[in-house]
């Protein structure tokens, strides 16, 4: 079994377009905090299944962010879509039943609202989930207060700091995806990732 | 297991186009936008490390000078 890293978060959650701009700005927040963003979609070896390599990720990752705000039913099916709950379950599990190492596991669990996640996951009673209200900014100001609380580092910068440096990023990225010919609404995550290390790495906080 | 989160790129666009027609119904829009709501992430890397570094750096040199 791994060693799970504590530079390693692992972000669960939707990876459709509509929730496109609030799986990048989870992926920027925990980098621009200095933490490393892992999901299903880092390149892996095409012959590891999604859950072997779910296993390995969650199995290298001290934390996690599981954002349930898009477990919904799904309008053509009518059936709901359980893949980041069932993630979520697999992190508790390794949590509870794993090694020494898997019980320093700490997660931060997302919705929109407060309390609907008692409607569909009732179990998760108790547990404290953190509202975003469908922002993506302030998602990134949740991401950054529980990483300053649960890794302890004091050298993450304050919340102001990394939504300036998110909001300047955000705003050019359609210029650079577009001067280096790629399509502004259809970024790859490795992409995505690696010019938000650029940039993170260019453009120091200012406070 | 599901193959992902998400379905094929065609069908998001052409799903896109569905929800932009003003003639398009009710009853297609919502199908419509539950096949754009499951459109995926392209996964397909173009840009290296370098790349991508040098490609802000030339954005912030662009808009400083």
């Amino acid at each position: 079994m791994a060693v799970a890293t504590a530079r390693n978060v692992f972000i669960n959650c939707a990876f459709d377009e509509e929730f496109a701009p609030g799986f990048h700005a989870l992926v920027f927040a925990v980098i621009a905090c200095g933490f490393n963003a892992r999901c299903a979609r880092e390149m892996s070896d095409a012959t590891e299944t999604r859950i072997e390599k779910l296993y390995r990720i969650i199995d290298q990752s001290r934390f996690s962010i599981h954002d349930l705000s898009r477990t919904e039913l799904d309008p053509e099916h009518g059936l709901p879509r359980f893949n980041m709950p069932l993630e979520l379950g697999i992190f508790l599990g390794a949590k509870r039943f794993g090694d020494e190492d898997n019980r320093q596991k700490r997660s931060l669990v997302l919705d929109i609202t407060p309390y609907r996640f008692q409607k569909f996951i009732s179990d998760l009673a108790g547990m404290d989930i953190t509202d975003h209200g469908g922002d993506p900014r302030r998602m990134v100001g949740r991401v950054r207060d529980w990483l300053v609380t649960v890794s302890r580092r004091r050298s993450i910068p304050s919340t102001a700091a990394i939504l300036e440096r998110y909001d300047s990023f955000m705003a050019a990225l359609p210029s650079i995806l577009a001067d280096e010919g790629l399509d502004p609404h259809n970024v790859a995550y490795a992409d995505f990732e690696r010019l938000v290390l650029a940039w993170v790495k260019r453009v120091p906080p200012r406070r | 297991m599901a193959k992902d989160k998400g379905t094929g790129e065609r069908a998001g666009k052409a799903a896109s186009k569905t929800l932009r027609d003003g003639r398009t119904g009710r009853d297609s829009k919502s199908a419509a936008a539950s096949a754009l709501s499951q459109k995926p992430m392209s996964k397909r890397a173009n840009l290296s490390s370098r790349e991508a570094d040098r490609a802000v750096g030339r954005y912030l040199s662009k808009k400083a000078g």
